[in-house]
C-alpha cells in the first residue's frame, strides 16, 4: 500500500509524517518506528484509553510486539496504519478487560462531570472558545464505544479509508459505513447538549 | 425541520468520501435550499475536525529499551557480575558425545542432554549422582514409553482384552477388528509384548492349584471355557516352576507356546490347550472422530475430526479440529467402517491422509500409552474401572491403589468412564497437578476412600505459557509464576530445576523476576511474550530480587 493522499476534504492540521512510503523500502528497526511514530500513537492511545498510565502501557505492549515481529519488519506495506492496528487492539483488548471495575467507571464519571461543570452549553457554539469546544467533543467522544471513537480519530489524524480499513481489518465500503455510524453517534450527542443555537447556524 | 431532521445524521459526515453518491447528492440539494442546515454542518464539520488526537510526546525511555533490547551488546562481562554465573550448555549427546540434532531429550532431574535413542539405551541418566530415569521432551514428538516389565500374571488386563471397538457416539474404542498390515509400517521402538492369558489367578488349596478370581472377557482363557472361581491348575513350560512360588513369573511363558489348564466344569475335568498371546493393550490416539452430520451427507468426504486432546499423539501428529479423514493406513476411510485404529498398541503408527480446507496433508499418527498409565501409573478395565495394573512406584501406588479397587472419583468427578478419566488426566496443567482420586477397596462394601495424588506432568499448559517460552523455560530449568489476566506486575520463579542453567547462575524459588534484558517490571504475559520471542542462544540479563534486594543474574543458554 503506498496510496497515501487523504481521500478527503476536511480537517485542516493534518501532521503527516512522511513515513509510510518511505518506511516500506528501507529496512525499518522496531526503534526507529517508536521514534517515527511514537509520539502518534502515544497521543492516539492517550485520546483513547484517557488514562495515560493505561496509554504507556499499552504503547510498552505494542512495540513489544513490534520487537517480537522483528524480522518481518521489512514486509510491513504501511507500518503507520499497522501500528496504529496493534496498538488500536491491545487498547481494545484493555479496556474490555477493565470495564465493570467500579472504581475506573467511577472516575470517568467524575472526571467527566468535572469537564461539564466547567463549560457552559447555555452560551451556544459561538459563544465556546476554540479550546471549550474541542472540551466538548471530547466529552461527547468518550461517550461513544472505544470501536467508534477509535475510527473518529484515526480518520482525524489523517488516515485515508483504506488504511482505517486496513486497521480496522475489514473491507473499504466497511470502513466508510462505520465511520459514518460513528458521526451519527457523535452527531447525536453533540446535538443532545444543545450547543447548537438558531441563532448559531 | 421535517426534511433537517432526517439529514442531521448525515451532515458530519457530509464532506468526507464515505457517504454514498445518492445520499451525498440529496443532501447537497436540501443544503442548497437551507440555511440553518448548512451551518450547522459547517459546525459539525468543525466538530469532528476537533476529535483529533494530538501527538503527545512519548516516554523517551520506552526508545532507550527498544534500542538495547535490539541490539544486545556484544559480550563484555561486566565487573558487577560474578562471572561463575555464565554458564553454557553441551551441544553433545551425554552418552555417545554425537552431536545433538532435534530429537534430543533432557533429564528431568539435571537437564543434561541426550540421543532420545541413548537415553532408552542407557535407561537412565549417565550423570554421576542423577542417575534420573525421567526424561523430558521439549520437542514435539514423543517416543512410547519403555515399559517395566511387570512381575506377576496380574490382573488380567482386561481392559477389553481383544474387545470391542465400536465408533459409539463417534469415539473411537476397541473393536475385535485386527489391525491391517498397513497399520504397522513402524520404525520405532515397539513396546515390548507380555505374555497374557487373559485371567488373574490367586493360590488355591493344593500343590499347584490356583483359582481365578477374574476372567477377562474374550480372553484367551474366556475362550478355553475358564470362568472366574473356578478351581485350575496348570501345565506347561515355566508352569511347574511357576506353581512352586507364589505368583507366577510372566516371563515363564513364552508368548505362542501352549500352557494347557485344567479345571472342573459340570463335574467333569476339563483340560484345554490354551495359546499365550501378547496382551492386548489400549494405545492412546488422543483423537475423537465423528461421521459428517446427515444434512451433508450428499458427498461423503471423510470422518471429521472432532476433539484432538491437547499434547496427544495426534496433536502431536499436526492434527486439528475440522479435519477431514480421507485415508488410513492407505485404506480409504468409509462411511461404514471404523478408523484401523482398532487393536492397536503403543508404538503402532497409522499414516493418514487428510483434508483441510483446500489443502491435502499427510501424517503419521503414534499411538502412546493412555494418561492414565502414563500419568497414574495404573490402567483401569471398563466398565467398573476397577484397577488392572498399578505401575511400581507410580503416583497411584504411592497412594496405595491396588488392583481390584474400583475408581469412584476423579478431580470432584463421579460416574467416570475410561474416556472421562484419561480426558480428564489429558487437561490437567503444567507441573505439579493434584488429582484428587477416591477409591473403594475389591470388598464394595465399604465407603470410598479420598486421597490425592501428586503429579508431575511435563506437559505445557496453553492457557498459561507459549510453546517457546515454555520449552525456553525448560532449558533454563525454571518454573514461572504470573498473573495469566496481566494485572500484577510480578513474575514469580516458582521452581528451579536442580543443576539447571538457572539454579547455576544461583537463581532460588521464591526469587522475583523484576525484568529483563533492560526491561524493568514486565507483566506476565509481556515478559512470557518477550521471552517467547527471544531468538535461541540469546543471553538473558535478569534483574530478579530476594527477601527484598535486587540483583542482577546472566543465563546464557544453548
Amino acid at each position: 500500500m503506498t496510496k497515501t493522499m487523504n481521500e478527503r476534504s476536511i480537517g485542516a492540521a493534518r501532521s503527516r509524517e512522511p513515513g509510510a512510503e518511505s518506511a516500506a523500502e528501507e529496512a525499518v528497526s522496531c526503534s526507529e518506528l517508536y521514534e517515527r511514530f511514537g509520539d502518534e500513537i502515544f497521543g492516539f492511545l492517550i485520546g483513547l484509553l484517557r488514562r495515560r498510565a493505561w496509554a504507556e502501557d499499552v504503547l510498552q505492549e505494542t512495540f513489544v510486539k513490534v520487537l517480537g515481529k522483528a524480522e518481518g519488519l521489512a514486509e510491513v506495506e504501511n507500518p503507520r496504519a499497522w501500528l496504529f492496528a496493534i496498538a488500536r487492539r491491545a487498547a481494545i483488548d484493555l479496556l474490555r478487560r477493565e470495564r465493570g471495575q467500579p472504581a475506573t467507571r467511577r472516575e470517568l464519571e467524575e472526571s467527566s462531570a468535572r469537564l461539564a461543570a466547567a463549560v457552559d452549553p447555555d452560551r451556544g457554539w459561538r459563544g465556546l472558545a476554540a479550546r471549550e469546544r474541542r472540551q466538548i467533543v471530547h466529552e461527547e467522544l468518550g461517550a461513544l464505544s472505544p470501536e467508534q471513537r477509535s475510527i473518529l480519530m484515526l480518520f482525524t489524524r489523517g488516515l485515508s479509508f483504506r488504511e482505517i480499513a486496513r486497521v480496522l481489518d475489514c473491507t473499504h465500503p466497511t470502513a466508510k459505513s462505520r465511520f459514518v455510524k460513528a458521526t451519527t453517534a457523535l452527531t447525536r450527542g453533540l446535538w443532545k447538549r444543545r450547543i447548537f443555537k438558531e441563532g448559531d447556524l | 425541520m421535517n426534511a433537517c431532521e432526517s439529514k442531521v445524521d448525515f451532515l458530519m459526515a457530509y464532506r468526507t468520501e464515505a457517504l454514498g453518491e445518492d445520499k451525498r447528492r440529496s443532501i447537497a440539494a436540501h443544503l442548497e435550499e437551507c440555511a440553518p442546515c448548512r451551518g450547522l454542518e459547517a459546525r459539525l464539520a468543525e466538530s469532528l475536525s476537533l476529535a483529533d488526537a494530538p501527538p503527545r510526546r512519548a516516554p523517551p525511555k520506552l526508545l532507550s529499551q527498544l534500542a538495547a533490547a535490539e541490539k544486545p551488546k556484544p559480550v563484555p562481562p561486566p565487573e558487577d557480575l560474578d562471572p561463575s554465573m555464565r554458564v553454557s550448555v553441551a551441544r553433545s549427546c551425554g552418552y555417545c558425545r554425537g552431536d545433538l540434532g532435534e530429537a534430543r531429550v533432557h533429564c528431568a532431574e539435571c537437564l543434561a542432554r541426550y540421543h532420545e535413542d541413548c537415553f532408552q539405551e542407557l535407561g537412565r541418566c549417565g550423570v554421576m549422582g542423577c542417575e534420573s530415569t525421567r526424561v523430558l521432551k521439549p520437542a514435539a514428538a514423543a517416543a512410547p514409553r519403555r515399559r517395566s516389565r511387570p512381575g506377576a500374571l496380574r490382573v488380567a488386563l482386561g481392559i477389553l482384552a481383544g474387545s470391542v471397538i465400536a465408533a459409539t457416539g463417534g469415539k473411537l474404542l476397541l473393536s475385535s477388528k485386527p489391525a491391517p498390515k498397513a497399520a504397522r509400517v513402524s520404525t520405532a521402538p515397539r513396546v515390548a509384548d507380555t505374555p497374557y492369558l487373559g485371567v488373574t489367578l490367586v493360590r488355591g488349596e493344593g500343590f499347584g492349584s490356583y483359582r481365578a478370581v477374574w476372567v477377562a472377557p474374550n480372553g484367551p482363557a474366556a475362550r478355553a471355557g475358564l470362568r472366574k472361581g473356578d478351581a485350575v491348575r496348570l501345565f506347561g513350560s515355566g508352569a511347574l516352576r511357576a506353581s512352586n512360588s507364589e505368583r507366577y513369573e510372566l516371563e515363564d511363558f513364552a508368548i505362542g507356546s501352549e500352557v494347557e489348564l485344567r479345571f472342573q466344569r459340570d463335574g467333569r475335568v476339563v483340560i484345554e490347550l490354551v495359546t499365550v498371546e501378547p496382551e492386548p493393550r489400549i494405545a492412546y490416539w488422543g483423537l475423537t472422530t465423528a461421521f459428517p452430520s446427515s444434512a451433508d451427507a450428499g458427498e461423503f468426504e471423510g470422518l471429521e475430526v472432532k476433539e484432538v486432546d491437547f499434547g496427544g499423539p495426534a496433536y502431536k501428529a499436526g492434527l486439528k479440529v475440522g479435519d477431514r479423514l480421507l485415508r488410513a493406513a492407505g485404506e480409504r476411510v468409509s462411511r461404514r467402517e471404523p478408523l484401523p485404529l482398532d487393536a492397536s498398541r503403543p508404538g503402532d503408527e497409522v499414516s493418514l491422509v487428510l483434508r483441510r480446507g483446500q489443502r491435502t496433508l499427510e501424517t503419521l499418527l503414534v499411538a502412546e500409552a493412555g494418561p492414565c498409565r502414563t500419568r497414574l501409573g495404573l490402567e483401569l478395565d471398563e466398565p467398573e474401572l476397577r484397577v488392572s495394573w498399578v505401575q511400581p512406584d507410580s503416583p497411584a501406588s504411592e497412594i496405595g491403589l491396588k488392583v481390584g479397587d474400583r475408581l469412584y472419583s476423579l478431580q470432584g468427578n463421579a460416574n467416570l468412564s475410561l474416556d472421562r478419566v484419561e480426558r480428564i488426566l489429558a487437561r490437567l496443567g503444567l507441573g505439579r497437578a493434584i488429582a484428587s482420586v477416591a477409591f473403594q477397596g475389591s470388598v464394595d462394601s465399604g465407603p470410598p476412600t479420598f486421597r490425592q495424588i501428586g503429579l508431575t506432568i511435563p506437559e505445557w499448559d496453553p492457557s498459561s505459557m507459549g510453546p517457546n517460552a515454555y520449552r525456553r523455560c525448560i532449558e533454563l530449568g525454571l518454573e514461572l509464576l504470573g498473573d495469566p489476566g496481566g494485572q500484577r506486575r510480578v513474575v514469580e520463579i516458582t521452581d528451579v530445576t536442580k543443576g539447571g542453567i538457572a539454579d547455576r547462575a544461583g537463581l532460588r524459588a521464591g526469587d522475583r523476576i523484576l525484568g529483563f534484558n533492560g526491561w524493568r517490571g514486565p507483566r506476565y504475559q509481556t515478559a512470557l511474550g518477550a521471552l517467547d520471542s527471544l531468538p535461541r542462544g540469546e543471553e538473558i540479563t535478569l534483574k530478579c530480587s530476594r527477601a527484598g534486594a535486587a540483583f542482577d543474574c546472566r543465563l546464557v543458554g544453548e
